[in-house]
């Protein structure tokens, strides 16, 4: 990788903050790319804990400039994820899909990886983005981490692009790739609350829609969220 | 009993014409009349109450309609809840109370009742004149 893009670090309290600090106090370009061997603090959505050791992880942070407006912002997270599986994909043959928002899961629903995305907001528009992915190289066969970790950058490099160039089109192949399209869900919401449904697809703000047999369709926003889980109600 | 559940089912699940359709008269004429009070436009009320409203107005205020239902509700566990005959409601004359169960392990004790359902019989079948919530 470019030496003037891509930082590895031994130890450091997570990547996002290394990759949030080099664009705030450097202008890191797009495409910045930060490696940490073993973060301290390895956090995704609402700050939960990662939960595997460093050992069978492989992560980077990644730096975004999206040309995106602000309210369609959530779908970075969606490009982001796109850009996990791909490269999830890229070293292990098994079936991997997604589950919304931010999970790259098994064929039995199990969580391989996932992302974060820090956005920056400017007025009316995206500034920068800090996407993070993590794997679980021990669940996807062993792998080795300097085998995981090319086939992340290069997954979120790709997902970067088609970002810029397509944002409908990450919506259509996240659904596509979707664990959950076409399942019906329980979207347990922040503070309290749930909203249940059968998930169609992902609206134009990278909201997740829910329809009822009867037609009524719920948007969930990212941050309304706190879980989503499949109802073992059949139809 | 059955009634209930599928009222409160459809309250889940975000069925709303399902919600409407298990609204006895008296209870349909009480979320319009709240709703005019509360800034609805009295003819789209009267659209609503003859059932001549768009279906972009009507699923809009059954939407509306849903989030209030499920606010009364909001905390159940859905998929442990049991309904129980409770006798006589209190709303209008003839109408059934029917009580909203969770089952706790026997060591803790009988089931918790969360909320009710009132219903009434209209034209042969049981309708809900009333949801009461945990609140």
């Amino acid at each position: 990788m470019n030496g003037d893009l891509h930082r590895r670090f031994p130890v450091a309290v997570n990547a996002e903050a290394m990759a949030l600090a080099w664009t705030r106090q450097e202008a890191a370009g797009a495409g910045a790319v930060v490696v940490v061997d073993h973060e301290i603090s390895p956090r995704g959505r609402l700050g939960r804990l990662w939960p595997h050791p460093q050992e069978r992880t492989a992560v980077l942070a990644m730096v975004w400039r999206p040309a995106l407006p602000a309210e369609a912002a959530d779908v970075i997270w969606l490009a982001a994820s796109l850009g996990l599986l791909s490269g999830a994909v890229a070293v292990d043959a098994n079936e991997l899909a997604l589950w919304w928002p931010d999970a790259v899961v098994d064929p039995a629903g199990e969580r391989v990886g996932e992302v974060k995305a820090e956005v920056q907001l400017g007025p009316g528009r995206v500034t920068s983005a800090v996407v993070t992915g993590r794997l679980d190289i021990a669940a996807l066969g062993a792998i080795d981490r300097e085998v995981a970790l090319p086939a992340i950058a290069s997954g979120l490099h790709a997902a970067a692009l088609q970002l810029d160039e397509d944002p409908d089109g990450v919506r259509s192949t996240y659904a596509e790739r979707s664990f959950l399209t076409g399942r019906r869900v329980v979207a347990h919401l922040l503070p309290r609350g749930e909203a249940r449904g059968t998930v169609r697809s992902l609206d134009a703000r990278g909201r997740l829609e829910l329809v009822s047999s009867t037609g009524l369709v719920e948007n969930v926003p990212i941050v309304g969220l706190d879980r989503i889980t499949v109802s073992p109600r059949v139809v | 009993m059955a009634t209930a559940q599928a009222f409160v089912d459809a309250v889940a699940w975000g069925e709303h014409t399902t919600v409407w359709a298990l609204l006895a008269t008296g209870a349909r004429l009480a979320v319009l009349e709240v709703a005019t009070r509360r800034g609805m436009d009295p003819l789209l009320a009267t659209r609503l109450r003859e059932d001549t409203a768009g279906d972009d107005e009507r699923d809009e205020f059954l939407a509306d309609l849903l989030h209030g239902l499920r606010a009364e509700l909001v905390g159940i566990e859905f998929d442990r809840l049991r309904s129980s005959a409770a006798g006589s409601g209190t709303t209008v004359a003839g109408s059934l109370l029917v009580h909203l169960l969770i089952d706790l392990p026997a060591e803790l004790g009988p089931a918790v009742p969360v909320g009710s359902v009132e219903l009434v019989a209209d034209a042969g079948r049981w309708l809900v004149v009333r949801l009461d919530g945990n609140r």
